[in-house]
């Protein structure tokens, strides 16, 4: 399955990176950020994650003061309250992105001063965005000595601006300006409007730049009832990063005579989409290669439209950034019906295991695992087992007969939903849960989706940890390179998935169904309901805690660290009417944690709509260090520098209520 | 907005009968649920079909409180704007929800206070 071809050089050159590793003979290996700046999205080309920093310390952490604070509010025709943007550090300057525009902006590290700001003039191309909010942030790259800020807008088009102005860059692109729905297919495509056919496209992440060439990948309209089994498929593209030019592309649904081609079944090649690279990409220069995701193809929740494997849906890519050929991937589900979308940047690690320096990339999924391999072949770290799963009754789908399972590291999150794992706090609260969860299919991992008002009497099937649950983009995962540890944030969650004919699928947004007298239903053959799961009964949460966690996993070994709940058990658990009187051990939080590590400390915030704290934990034994108070809520994870030898935490805040701003948080002068 | 504000009651109009204290009791307008309704199809219909919120939706958060559910839904919707609707918007799409529930409209406005809120009780619709 997996090509082997790769050149020479990068063989040479990986053979450089051992050697260069070997000599400082620590247990994990390679990246984090140095010279105290942040210049990638995810801190280096490998979204470590991690800062050598350590002024902050275990002794210090609780003296952490806010410095600045960054008003994103106006950046948009309306506050943002999500806003999951990460600052990139640079010299003296910090880049980001804000507001449903997604305006550039360049800020004093030292005081949160506003030093430039540019935005892409408006056009129906933003109106029409499924993305405008979620901007993660920018690329940056130096080209002939002069830095370079990459954006990519809501509206699908890549700004190259000068960092020291926020000035576009004249000779990239038309006047600074890509238009990134250009060399995607054969579309006819409007100079305002974009792709005219049916579909969307736009993107959400920074693009990332390796060697001179930007890679940038996509988003895509959520796709729990997408209106049609028709979309545009969310190529991988390289862009020479001083002209603009498109060097390559990388089919995500290939073409006749393309590998993978004969896992779409009959014309379904012609017209499915998605399997875009939403998360933020990584990469390791070395080797030339850069490390891309992809979620589930058109219609998360019903394949009949598109049988076959669907390569390369819910898959890791390693694609050569000069050329865009394929040098390995993986495909982590088949045929995925569960909405499965890889979520987070894969981390790029060198670890000590077996006794040998292995080059390590690793990705965090909604599966509740952590997918390990080798980088450089793509061979999985550990065994990676072909098994039989359960198969779909839903007319015209035809279920994968078996999935890849990690056999290690173990999950770090609930897979699958048995009767054990319904909440007991009281027997009655477990008899109403048992009635609840009744009336659906219970299932393990890869537990198909099925109908509403099915004939055997159910409404559905539950799967785990579905939608929300597992890994996501919101917090993550982390890694200390000292000590090969890899920190994931996860929340415990379910989905029950109920599939409705497209036909009789209700009015979705009244913006696309605009005339009630004209019947607007799905031409998809199934779609689902909606991604969510089912609440317990009184409104707690249906399956047992803990909420939300953090595990530490020893690349070394592959074995769970320790795993701590996310924060404290909330108040609308602590004070809910039917638990008054028990002892119920922390719940920790509903919510992705939002985690960075650093040399001395792994930080974490409690993450979306939950308490405003930021914790420091000890990165060996997951024990609490300290906590301080944030003005809000953490919503992203969050990055740190050394700017005229003070360490700065900065991180985004934003909720119901919350504007969006960018807090900075360090110790006294 | 002028049609909902003039269905405020004024102190002269207070009904005479206790406040609701249960879904049962008819603790929305149809007005209410009207609005509530557009704003379902405009807003949350971008992530959710009606369907999800009729049957189980309501079983689970039978016990809990109006109050909880307003909160919840508050706090955490929609997704990409968490608490962006007014509060008389989260109130009218709660009067929706209980709708199409089958649980019975009333003359009395339902608050958007949390704190009155949690005073009633959700039952599902008898039957």
């Amino acid at each position: 399955m997996r090509f082997r071809g790769w050149s020479t050089w990068a063989a040479a050159a990986m053979t450089g990176a051992l050697l260069l590793g070997l000599t400082s003979g620590a247990a994990g290996q390679r990246l984090g950020t140095e010279g105290g700046e942040w210049r990638y999205w995810g801190g280096d080309e490998g979204s470590s994650r991690y800062s050598p920093l350590d002024q902050i310390n275990a002794d210090n952490f609780e003296n952490l003061e806010v410095v600045w604070r960054w008003k994103a509010a106006n950046y948009g025709p309306q506050p943002d309250f999500i806003y999951r943007a990460t600052p990139l550090k640079v010299g003296d300057k910090l880049f980001t992105v804000a507001g449903s525009r997604r305006s550039v902006v360049a800020i004093d590290p030292a005081t949160g001063e506003t030093l430039w700001m540019w935005r892409m003039r408006n056009n129906p191309r933003w109106e029409a965005s499924t993305r405008q909010n979620y901007g993660k942030g920018v690329a940056y790259a130096e080209v002939e000595g002069r830095g370079v800020v990459y954006v990519i807008t809501p509206g699908y088009y890549m700004a190259a601006l000068d960092a020291e102005t926020g000035v576009p860059i004249p000779y990239f692109g038309m006047n600074g300006i890509v238009d990134l729905h250009l060399g995607l297919g054969d579309y006819p495509v409007d100079a305002d409007r974009g792709i005219l056919s049916s579909g969307d496209i736009t993107s959400s992440s920074a693009p990332i730049v390796v060697n001179g060439v930007i890679v940038v990948g996509n988003s895509h309209d959520r796709g729990y009832y997408p209106r049609r089994p028709e979309n545009v498929p969310g190529h991988i593209r390289g862009y020479d990063a001083k002209t603009g030019e498109m060097i390559w592309k990388f089919n995500v649904v290939p073409d006749p005579g393309e590998f993978g081609h004969d896992t779409w079944e009959g014309d379904s090649w012609k017209y499915t989409g998605n399997v875009s690279a939403w998360a933020p990409l990584s990469a390791d220069s070395e080797l030339d290669i850069v490390y891309v995701t992809t979620d589930t193809p058109t219609n998360d929740y019903y394949g009949g439209d598109r049988l076959g494997g669907n390569l390369f849906g819910t898959s890791i890519i390693a694609l050569n950034a000069q050329t865009g050929e394929r040098v390995w991937h993986f495909q982590m589900v088949h045929h995925d019906i569960w909405n499965y979308d890889n979520p987070n940047a894969p981390k790029v690690l060198d670890v000590m295991h077996d006794g040998r320096l292995v080059p390590m990339v690793i990705e965090t999924t909604k599966q509740g695992w952590a997918y390990v391999f080798d980088r450089e072949t793509g061979e999985p770290v550990w065994p990676i087992e072909e098994r039989s799963v359960p198969q779909s009754d839903t007319p015209g789908e035809r279920t994968s007969p078996t999935q890849p399972f990690v056999t290690k590291p173990a999950a770090f999150e609930l897979q699958g939903v048995t009767e054990d794992d319904l909440i007991d706090f009281t027997p009655e609260l477990r008899a109403a849960a048992l009635e609840l969860a009744g009336e659906y299919r219970m299932g393990p991992q890869f537990n198909p989706p099925s109908l509403l008002n099915h004939p055997d009497g159910t409404n559905g099937a539950f799967h785990a940890p579905g939608a929300n649950g597992g890994a996501n983009i919101p917090g993550g995962s982390s890694i200390d390179p000292d000590n090969g540890i890899l920190y994931v944030a996860s929340q415990r969650g379910h989905s029950v998935i109920s599939l409705v004919p497209g036909g009789e699928a209700q009015p979705r947004l009244s913006n696309l169904c605009p005339d009630p007298a004209v019947p607007c239903a799905s031409s998809a053959t199934y779609v689902a309901t909606g991604p969510g799961g089912i609440r317990g009964p009184q409104g707690l949460p249906l399956l047992k805690p803990p909420y939300g966690a953090i595990t530490a996993i020893d690349l070394k070994t592959g074995d769970h660290l320790w795993r701590i709940p996310n924060g404290d058990t909330p108040a609308n658990i602590k004070n809910h009417r039917a638990l008054q009187g028990l002892d119920i051990p922390n719940t920790g939080k509903n919510a992705h944690a939002t985690i960075l590590t650093t040399k001395t400390l792994l930080i974490y915030g409690e993450g979306r709509g939950q308490e405003p704290i930021l914790h420091a934990v000890d990165k060996m034994t997951g024990e609490e260090i300290g906590r301080v108070e944030l003005p809000a809520t953490t919503n992203t994870a969050m990055m740190s520098y050394m700017h005229d030898g003070r360490q700065f935490i900065v991180l985004a805040v934003a909720g119901a209520g919350v504007e969006a701003e960018l807090v900075a948080l360090a110790l006294p002068n | 907005m002028l049609a909902v504000a003039t269905a405020l009651p004024t102190s002269a109009q207070e009904p005479e009968v206790a406040p609701p204290s249960s879904t049962r009791e008819g603790v929305y307008t149809v007005e209410q649920a009207e609005r509530g309704e557009e704003i379902m199809h405009d807003v949350c219909a971008n992530c959710h079909m009606d369907d999800e919120f009729v049957g189980t939706f309501i079983k689970s958060w039978a016990g809990a409180s109006v109050g909880d559910l307003f909160e919840e839904v508050s706090t955490s919707m929609p997704q990409d704007r968490p608490g962006s609707l007014r509060p008389r918007q989260y109130a009218q799409v709660l009067a929706y929800i209980f709708q199409l529930n089958g649980l019975p409209p009333g003359e009395v406005l339902m608050s958007s206070s949390i704190e009155e809120l949690r005073e009633i009780i959700i039952e599902g619709s008898q039957g």
